[in-house]
C-alpha cells in the first residue's frame, strides 16, 4: 500500500514515532507541528490521508479539519492524546461529520 | 483541573510509547536499523518522561495530604539554583545568570528545587531556544526568573486552569515555602516565570 500521508501533531516524539511507523508500512509521509505548517504542507502536496492532532499550538485541529474540507476529500484521522472520555465524544463530532 | 491536567500529561507519553511499540512489533512494517534505533531512543525518552510525571503525581499527592511539610534550612540562593539547573533533562540548554552577592534563603531545598526544575522543564518543553535562569536580589527577597521563548502562557492569570502538572506542583511547593510564583508573557515572546523567595534576613511580617 502506498500513498502520501500528512501527519500533524505538536508532540515531536509522537510525531516521529508515528511517521517512522507509517513510512515503514510503505506510506510517503510529510509532517507538520502547527496548523499553519499543516495547511501549507497540504497545499503544497495534497495528501491522500491526514492524521491530525486536535490540540495544536496555533489553532485547533478542528479548524484545520474544516479548512482542509473546503478543498480536499482526503480521509482525516483525528488523534488526541489530551482527550478524556467526555471531551472525546463531544469533540469528535464535528471531525466525524467533515471526514 | 488537576485530573484533566494529569490525564493529558500522562496520555501523551503513553500514546508515543504505543505508536513506537506498534511500529516495532507490526510485522507488516519494514524498518531500517536506524528507524529501530530511533524508535527505541524515543521510547527511552518517553519512559523517562513518564517516570518524572509519576514523581510529580506523588509530589502532588503529598502536597494535598499535607505530607509535604517543608523542612526549611538555610541555603545560599546560587547553590539552590545551581542544583536545579543540572537536575533538568537537558542541562546544556539552561543558561544560568546569578550574581555572587545574593542573600541566603531558608527553604526546603528539595521542594524549591523541584519547583524550579518543573519551571525549567516547562520552558525547555515549549521553547526551541535555550531557557534562561536568572536571579537578582529583591526587596527582602531573591527574585528568580525562568525565561523561555515558547508559546507563552495559556493560563488565565491568577488561576491554575490550563497549567501543566509540573506548574501546578511548582505552585504548590512555592506556596508551601512562602514563595510566590507568577507566570507572565515575556517581552519579545515566550514566558517569564517569576519565583520570589523570601530572603533569610527579613522578618516574617515584612514579607510581601
Amino acid at each position: 500500500m502506498t500513498g502520501h500521508v500528512l501527519v500533524v501533531d505538536d508532540e515531536p516524539q509522537f510525531l516521529r514515532a508515528l511517521a517512522t511507523g507509517l513510512r515503514g508500512a510503505g506510506y510517503d509521509v510529510a509532517t507538520a507541528t502547527t496548523a499553519e505548517e499543516a495547511l501549507a504542507a497540504a497545499g503544497l502536496r495534497p495528501p491522500a490521508a491526514v492524521v491530525l492532532d486536535l490540540r495544536l499550538p496555533d489553532a485547533s485541529g478542528t479548524d484545520v479539519c474544516r479548512e482542509l474540507r473546503t478543498w480536499s476529500a482526503a480521509p482525516i484521522v483525528v488523534v488526541s492524546a489530551s482527550a478524556t472520555r467526555t471531551r472525546r465524544s463531544r469533540r469528535s463530532t464535528p471531525a466525524r461529520t467533515t471526514t | 483541573v488537576i485530573l484533566h491536567t494529569v490525564s493529558h500529561d500522562l496520555r501523551t507519553p503513553i500514546a508515543t510509547l504505543q505508536a513506537a511499540l506498534g511500529a516495532l512489533e507490526e510485522p507488516g512494517i519494514a524498518l531500517t536499523p536506524g528507524d529501530r534505533a530511533e524508535l527505541i531512543a524515543t521510547m527511552r525518552v518517553e519512559t523517562a518522561r513518564l517516570a518524572r510525571l509519576v514523581e510529580n503525581v506523588l509530589d502532588l499527592s503529598r502536597l494535598e495530604t499535607g505530607a509535604a511539610a517543608p523542612r526549611r534550612e538555610l541555603w545560599s540562593a546560587d547553590e539552590l539554583l545551581g542544583r536545579a539547573a543540572v537536575e533538568v533533562s537537558d542541562p546544556a540548554r539552561v543558561v544560568v545568570t546569578v550574581p555572587a552577592d545574593l542573600p541566603a534563603v531558608r527553604v526546603d531545598a528539595s521542594q524549591v528545587e523541584r519547583a524550579l526544575v518543573n519551571l525549567l522543564e516547562n520552558g525547555l518543553k515549549f521553547s526551541a531556544a535555550d531557557v534562561e535562569l536568572q536571579a537578582q536580589a529583591g526587596t527582602g527577597s531573591v527574585v528568580v526568573d525562568v525565561l523561555d521563548r515558547g508559546r507563552g502562557v495559556d493560563a488565565d492569570p491568577g488561576t491554575l486552569a490550563g497549567l501543566g502538572l509540573g506548574l501546578v506542583i511548582a505552585h504548590g511547593f512555592a506556596a508551601a515555602n512562602g514563595c510566590t510564583l507568577t507566570l507572565e508573557p515575556r517581552e519579545g515572546g515566550g514566558t517569564r516565570a517569576r519565583l520570589v523567595v523570601p530572603a533569610e534576613r527579613v522578618p516574617e511580617q515584612v514579607r510581601a
